[in-house]
């Protein structure tokens, strides 16, 4: 929460805060949002101005187009920036998949076999002997995880 | 500080996102509006009988129409997404009382503990006041937790605003709620619902 960010740690910027309800500084896509609105709006208010030559109209349609601009690229903003999150995501899990999977490896990959009782020694039964380690790793790795927890509570406990 | 916490699990990140979107929205109107009032107080023109007016009252009916839906359809899916069944890893529950929570993990060992804020007096420094409890609460990160709430007195509310969490601990009812914290940290709450004198305190 209230927390200093440590060296290297992206830090939040001070809030700007439009009309007192937008944060430019923190909210993602706002302040190129507010940058476009203000050049729809000014575009479009000017290029009335020199088509009609009437003040008032033109003021009116600079900021509907600021307000149909902005919204317009919030929309397409918001969106491309969900995509991304989602393909960080993907990504973040797919490193984490692989380094799990290449550590339960290391750990398991000791030079014992398990078969069952006379069962006998065929490749088949060697692949399936290591796929049962490593589903047995990946469960025996996370009770570790919860009973280690519970350990560290108790630790902690005054 | 101002604003929301920054977000530790998946919902409360959807939450940021629709509480920036449904800003954005509330920014838009109010300018307009402002516009309109700067519009209203600098006219000339000034006619004191009723008009028919069928255009801007179809517009002002229609267009509002479409921003609620826009603010409810981003809305009803978070709601939605908040009740998905997941499975959890670990149950932990916890029950209010005046003034402390108590915790209980009881899947594996047998494992309470009370968890008293720590008082203003006591505090070492560095530490936050109002906040800082002596037993706190240590939870698996990237892993989906239950957390039974209830109490044994009075009404409470456990909240942890970073997680994107509120529920409501009312005695003699058991709420549950699921978490799952996307990175360690340590992340603060406070009661959430008054429960007598020494309430958040």
């Amino acid at each position: 929460m209230a927390s200093t960010p440590e060296s290297g740690e992206p830090t939040k910027g001070k809030p700007f805060k439009l009309l007192g309800i937008l944060d430019v500084e923190n909210i993602p896509c706002a302040r190129d949002l507010i940058l476009y609105g203000s050049l729809g709006s000014v575009a479009a208010g000017l290029g009335h101005f020199l088509l009609i030559s009437r003040n008032r109209r033109s003021c009116d349609v600079g900021v509907g187009g600021f307000i149909l601009v902005t919204l317009g690229c919030w929309f397409h903003c918001r969106y491309n920036y969900a995509k991304l999150r989602i393909q960080e995501r993907i990504a973040r899990d797919g490193i984490k998949n692989k380094i799990l999977k290449k550590k339960i490896r290391f750990c398991t990959k000791v030079p014992t076999l398990i078969l069952k009782e006379n069962q006998p020694l065929t490749r088949a039964a060697v692949e399936q002997s290591q796929a049962s380690e490593y589903n047995s790793g990946v469960r025996i790795k996370w009770k570790a995880t919860l009973l280690r927890l519970i350990c560290t509570i108790k630790l902690s406990i005054k | 500080q101002l604003g929301l916490q920054d977000a530790t699990s998946p919902i409360m990140e959807e939450l940021l996102h629709f509480h920036d979107h449904t800003l954005m929205i509330v920014f838009l109107i109010s300018s307009l509006v402002l516009y309109i009032i700067s519009l209203m107080l600098t006219t000339k023109l000034t006619h004191t009988s009723t008009m028919d007016a069928q255009e801007v009252e179809t517009v002002w009916t229609i267009l509002p129409a479409i921003i609620l839906i826009l603010i409810a359809l981003p809305s009803l899916r978070i709601l939605y997404m908040m009740d998905e069944i997941n499975n959890p890893s670990l149950t932990v529950k916890t029950m209010g009382h005046q003034w402390y929570w108590s915790y209980e993990y009881t899947d594996y060992e047998d494992l309470n503990f009370d968890s008293y804020m720590i008082p203003t007096q006591e505090l070492k420094p560095g530490e936050l006041r109002l906040l800082e409890v002596d037993n706190r609460v240590i939870l698996p990160m990237e892993m989906t937790v239950r957390m039974l709430i209830s109490s044994e007195d009075v009404l409470h509310s456990w909240a942890v605003p970073s997680l994107g969490l509120k529920t409501d601990a009312i005695p003699g009812r058991l709420n549950q709620t699921t978490l799952m914290a996307m990175r360690p940290g340590l992340y603060y709450g406070q009661c959430s619902e008054i429960c007598g004198s020494n309430h958040s305190f």
